[in-house]
């Protein structure tokens, strides 16, 4: 059973227009989302998922509406404030996995870890080192991203959106960019993970292998939740 | 420490165009170098070279001497030895010495040139002047003999060599005509084509004899030991002695310092032009750098990073690039200058025209490397790099993380 307590995420009547109301991209969206849970934001492109996504994960603003993560008003926060409830709460995973390209998969890895504060050096290091063992590739640990298949930045992404054990991880169709097989690793790896850390993985995909893999799906059409599409949890 | 790191390695992420720009900034700073240690080297030599040939530090005169195009021997300063006297044992001076200088005429066969007779005891003056270290033929002067020291290109142009006779005409102190013809003793160079064209020098005391005075000067000029100290001395003296001009090189070198000043201008001018070229060249880099990294940028700001250290990162990637090229311009520019510190860059028959226009150097110049000036220029290139990655630090920071994920645009 679902209670205000549990809820890591809590959306309430978001409205997104862009270019002065000319476009909608969310039209009332609300949506309650527990510590924990694999849920998929599911629909064609332009239905609005990517949008929810950024304003769940505090990079956008929503036009009308409210939305709590972790129990704190994102409205109420500013630009700052914001970059530190990111910073100590969300682990990012992008389409084209957005490492950069100049440091090794544990230097990736660790990044996180340096902008937050109580981390020494053989603290980080160690955490990368762990995590990237727990995906699988920590003998490529001193590898450039160049020097990784697809599936091996998108493990390292995932590790590195994991290593600060955040309550919140937000995964923009993290099978975009990965063959079928590979694709389907990376969700059974991150729902691995949501099993051995907690964390709530918060994905977007058209994917239907996603989908299906999902333990909870939300199908956005047009910015609205699709009644029938199943799986919003109120 | 992190945005260092990253910095430093995203200088090899297009390595081709950071080493561009890397030689762009640092052939800036070795012609910087280059260019202000000649500069400075002619500042250095032509004041020098001004108080070594003409002015000394500190010069007494007769009043109103300096104001006449052709000053007579009625204006002189009488009993000049007690006053070099005087002046020698002061503190502070290294050296002083007395000089009759008289308009006259040279006549060689049917040669006649005006030129300016300078008596001058040599022992006293090679303390204050460096003339007689110019004696490229012959022999310099003794003390009360009946010989003349002459210039090369005069001597050139008269067919003179050493050991030939000429006539000197003065016009003595009582107003006659006194001719006397003198063996040629030597001949001088000192590379100040106008005074080795026109200046002849005889023993002081020869010069007194033509000129049928006892002991008189035009001029009695001293050498200190700490040139910075000619004002004060100057003040002491005029008040001492308020019944001859006293001038520190200064005061007679007027026009050569303005020039200086001038030429530091020119000197600023061209190196705001040069970093403002440098400046460009980074500025782009930085700004592609920028532009091609915008969804890594958009990525890292997702993750938590404030705009401060993005913008730190792309800071410090302009600093490092400015420290990397400054070093290897000073690499490439403190060798080439004093390599000719001490080779010197020859100006040949340029010299005649740099002394015409006022710049008294001799056929060479020589570059001057001082640390001071080296530091700043190093300072200013890493200023200038920071300076133009600013532009591109700010744009990394600043616009939507959405838009920069979605479309790599900030």
């Amino acid at each position: 059973m679902t209670t205000e307590n549990n809820l890591v995420v809590r959306v309430r009547d978001v409205v997104k227009t862009y270019q002065d109301g000319l476009v909608r991209a969310l039209r009332g969206v609300s949506l309650d989302i527990p510590a924990g849970s694999f849920l998929t934001l599911a629909g064609p492109s332009g239905s609005g998922k990517t949008t929810l996504l950024n304003l769940i994960g505090a990079l956008d603003v929503p036009t009308e509406g409210t939305i709590t993560l972790i129990g704190r008003d994102l409205a109420s926060l500013d630009e700052k404030q914001s970059t530190i409830l990111r910073r100590e709460n969300i682990g990012f995973i992008f389409q084209d996995f957005n490492l950069v390209p100049v440091l090794t998969a544990r230097e990736n890895v660790e990044l996180p870890l340096e902008i937050l504060s109580g981390w020494t050096k053989q603290s980080r290091r160690d955490a990368a080192m762990d995590i990237l063992d727990k995906v699988g590739i920590a003998d490529m640990a001193n590898r450039l991203p160049k020097e990784l298949s697809g599936g091996q930045q998108q493990r390292v992404a995932i590790a590195r959106a994991l290593v600060k054990k955040p309550p919140i991880v937000l995964a923009d169709e993290p099978t975009a960019n990965l063959d079928g097989k590979t694709g389907v690793a990376v969700i059974d790896l991150m729902k691995r993970m949501r099993d051995e850390i907690g964390t709530a993985f918060i994905t977007s995909s058209h994917d239907p292998r996603v989908i299906e893999r999902s333990e909870t799906d939300v199908r956005l059409i047009d910015g609205q939740i699709n009644p029938d599409g199943g799986g919003a949890i109120e | 420490m992190m945005t260092l790191r990253l910095a430093l390695r995203n200088l090899s992420r297009n390595r081709k165009r950071s080493i561009l720009t890397g030689v762009a900034l640092a052939l800036g700073v070795a012609i910087l170098v280059f260019a202000l240690g000649v500069n400075q080297g002619i500042e250095q030599q032509g004041l020098d070279s001004v108080i070594r040939f003409q002015t000394a530090h500190v010069k007494a005169i007769p009043p109103g001497r300096m104001d006449e195009d052709f000053p007579g021997l009625d204006m002189r300063i009488d009993n000049a030895s007690s006053l070099l006297e005087e002046v020698r044992n002061m503190d502070g001076v290294e050296g002083a010495a007395e000089r009759l200088e008289i308009r006259g005429m040279l006549y060689m066969g049917t040669e006649e040139v005006f030129v300016t007779v300078v008596g001058i005891n040599p022992e006293e003056d090679r303390q204050v002047y460096s003339t007689l270290d110019y004696v490229v033929q012959g022999r310099e002067l003794r003390p009360g003999e009946q010989g003349v020291l002459i210039g090369r290109p005069l001597a050139k142009s008269l067919d003179v060599d050493v050991g030939d006779r000429v006539t000197i005409m003065i016009r003595s102190a009582p107003g006659a005509l006194n001719p006397r013809t003198l063996p040629v003793v030597g001949l001088h160079s000192t590379g100040h084509f106008e005074s080795d064209m026109s200046s002849v020098f005889l023993p002081l005391q020869t010069a007194l004899d033509m000129a049928i005075l006892d002991d008189a000067a035009t001029e009695v000029s001293l050498r200190l030991d700490q040139p910075d100290r000619s004002r004060d001395v100057k003040e002491m003296l005029s008040k001492r002695h308020p019944g001859v001009e006293w001038h520190t090189y200064l005061d007679l070198a007027s026009d050569f310092v303005m020039m200086i000043k001038f030429q530091r201008i020119v000197y600023l001018i061209i190196i705001g032009i040069l970093m403002v070229m440098a400046a460009v060249g980074v500025a782009n880099t930085m700004l592609m750098a920028v532009h091609e990294r915008t969804r890594e940028i958009g990525a890292l700001r997702a993750l938590g990073f404030q705009t401060g250290t993005v913008r730190a990162m792309f800071l410090n990637e302009g600093i490092l690039l400015g420290v990397f090229a400054g070093l290897a311009g000073l690499a490439i520019g403190i060798p080439l200058t004093l390599y000719f510190s001490h080779h010197g860059i020859s100006l040949g028959e340029a010299t005649e025209l740099a002394n015409m226009k006022g710049v008294p150097v001799r056929d060479a110049i020589y570059p001057a490397v001082k640390a001071g000036t080296i530091g700043w220029i190093y300072l200013f290139g890493l200023a200038v790099s920071a300076l133009a990655s600013w532009g591109a630090s700010a744009r990394a920071s600043k616009g939507e993380i959405v838009r920069a994920l979605r479309e790599g645009m900030i």
